[in-house]
């Protein structure tokens, strides 16, 4: 454990370092990422403007969905989403096996590698949103709400890691499938919306479509003060099990990598 | 170019177009009234816009940016062709091989899901619809174009772009009709390019717009893709003035 953090600290100083010294890229960055985040929202508002209630989530429910979603989304691009996109080059050029052959297991390498730090104005401005929403239509929230959401929104994140590792890992049987990471952006506008909006799909879809939907609506309740065990128990489940699976799927798919020299 | 992966090109434009169905199937499911549209007409401007975005927004014009940079640019500067009408042709043919894919992704997205769509029937509403498509077409290639020849002046091309594509899903009617903005917003908006390019469209096609808005939407398109024109003209001189290449 020692050493992971050791490993990390230098990547991360390193990342930084990259950052700043390209100024230009670190303000273009910036710019986009908090233009993309204020745009989400605005979006969102205007969407919910007339509306009270939907599948019984209030319109303040959807906001703070979306609030949250762009928190967990903002930590997402800060600590793993530079590694999933550049995971396909890699594979397709051969430079995955310098990871490989590091004395250190190759998915955790992986995902530590690069570091976004400019992303987290997009969690910086769910936080703002969030109190915004809470401010303007006067939520009362508890301490105990607040602390509770944490370790659900940590689990979300996770499963969110794995759904991208199950994905970006097709990579090493399709090489050629350089864009397969823009199929999980396209889906994002999934996840803005509560589970209970698909139930009208059928089953197959519907169970595709879960994963994605409960990773930012669950934390929603707990932050409320609102304790669905079920909701929480399903999200705690499907966590665990999709990073399970999504790491043997890892494991699997390296028995299958051939090097660029072999 | 790869199969495997213009397949997931194509999918991911499917999943985008699932994705926003849902979002706005969402917002109408309970409450059938979004500033003054209903279900149905909703859905019919949320899939015609972005038909008409996917047509008109898909460009190989951002190169143009990375092919200023690197130099490339010298390359078509020493042929006897216009680099610009080059990239307009390159362009009509990406939009030709785009459309027959799109229309599969659509036909699949409407024998899934059936959703509320209205199908105009009126044949000189369509006629418009596509002349006012051609036209944006046109307009957006200006705009698009001017936007890369920032590759002239610097190397971050990729960032004023990037804001360009959010601002530009705003306001011109690509995410919400608008019409739903405040009035003052929307009348200072019509004088502007950007609603000419999915918002006037989607609003011909639903047969929405009297016969008079129709022909002075259709004018001030005319003149902006003149002044774009004139700009992207003037702008593309200044910046073969300051070009330079080196080793080609």
């Amino acid at each position: 454990m020692k050493r992971f953090f050791r490993v990390y600290k230098i990547l991360f100083l390193m990342n930084l370092s990259v950052l700043t010294a390209h100024r230009g890229a670190f303000i273009n960055h910036l710019i986009s990422g908090t233009v993309w985040g204020i745009f989400s929202f605005i979006v969102m508002i205007l969407l919910t403007y007339n509306v009270r209630s939907i599948y019984s989530w209030s319109k303040q429910d959807i906001l703070l969905l979306n609030g949250i979603l762009g928190i967990i989304l903002g930590l997402f691009n800060t600590f793993f989403q530079a590694n999933f996109d550049n995971f396909p080059n890699l594979v397709n050029k051969g430079k995955l096996d310098s990871f490989l052959l590091k004395p250190m297991d190759a998915q955790v390498l992986l995902g530590i590698w690069h570091t976004k730090v400019v992303s987290l104005s997009r969690a910086l401005i769910g936080f703002i949103f969030i109190f915004y929403i809470c401010i303007h239509y006067q939520i009362s929230i508890s301490w105990t709400g607040v602390l509770l959401s944490i370790p659900v929104v940590i689990l979300g994140i996770g499963l969110y890691y794995s759904i991208w590792l199950f994905v970006t890992t097709l990579t090493i049987w399709f090489d050629r499938a350089t864009n397969i990471v823009e199929l999980l952006h396209s889906l994002q506008g999934i996840m803005r919306i509560p589970p209970v909006a698909f139930r009208e799909l059928n089953l197959v879809l519907f169970l595709v479509v879960l994963p994605l939907t409960i990773v930012a609506a669950t934390p929603v309740g707990l932050f409320l003060g609102r304790f669905d065990f079920g909701g929480l128990a399903l999200l705690t489940t499907v966590s665990f099990v999709c990073l399970l699976l999504s790491r043997k799927f890892w494991l699997l798919a390296l028995r299958s990598y051939t090097s660029a020299s072999s | 170019m790869y199969r495997t992966s213009f397949i997931l090109y194509r999918v991911r434009e499917l999943l985008k177009l699932f994705s926003l169905y849902f979002l706005w199937h969402f917002v109408t499911a309970q409450n059938n009234d979004f500033f003054g549209y209903d279900q149905s007409e909703i859905i019919t401007y949320l899939l015609i816009s972005t038909f008409v975005g996917d047509f008109i927004y898909s460009t190989r014009t951002t190169a143009i940016a990375s092919e200023i940079n690197e130099g490339v640019l010298t390359n078509f500067l020493l042929r006897p062709l216009s680099y610009l009408r080059y990239y307009f042709t390159r362009d009509l043919a990406d939009k030709a091989m785009n459309i027959v894919f799109a229309l599969g992704e659509y036909a699949i997205f409407f024998s899934l899901l059936h959703p509320p769509f209205i199908f105009q029937t009126n044949a000189s509403l369509l006629l418009l619809f596509l002349a006012s498509v051609l036209l944006g077409v046109i307009l957006y290639f200006f705009i698009s174009v001017l936007i890369s020849l920032i590759g002239f002046w610097s190397n971050e091309g990729w960032g004023p772009r990037f804001i360009f594509y959010q601002v530009i899903g705003i306001v011109s009617g690509s995410l919400f009709p608008l019409d739903v903005l405040p009035k003052p917003v929307f009348a200072l908006l019509e004088w502007l390019p950007f609603p000419y390019l999915i918002f006037f469209q989607s609003k011909v096609y639903q047969g929405q717009l009297p016969g008079s808005e129709i022909v002075s939407g259709f004018l001030i398109l005319v003149v902006w893709i003149c002044i774009m024109y004139v700009v992207t003209r003037f702008v593309w001189k200044k910046g073969l003035r300051v070009y330079t290449a080196q080793g080609r």
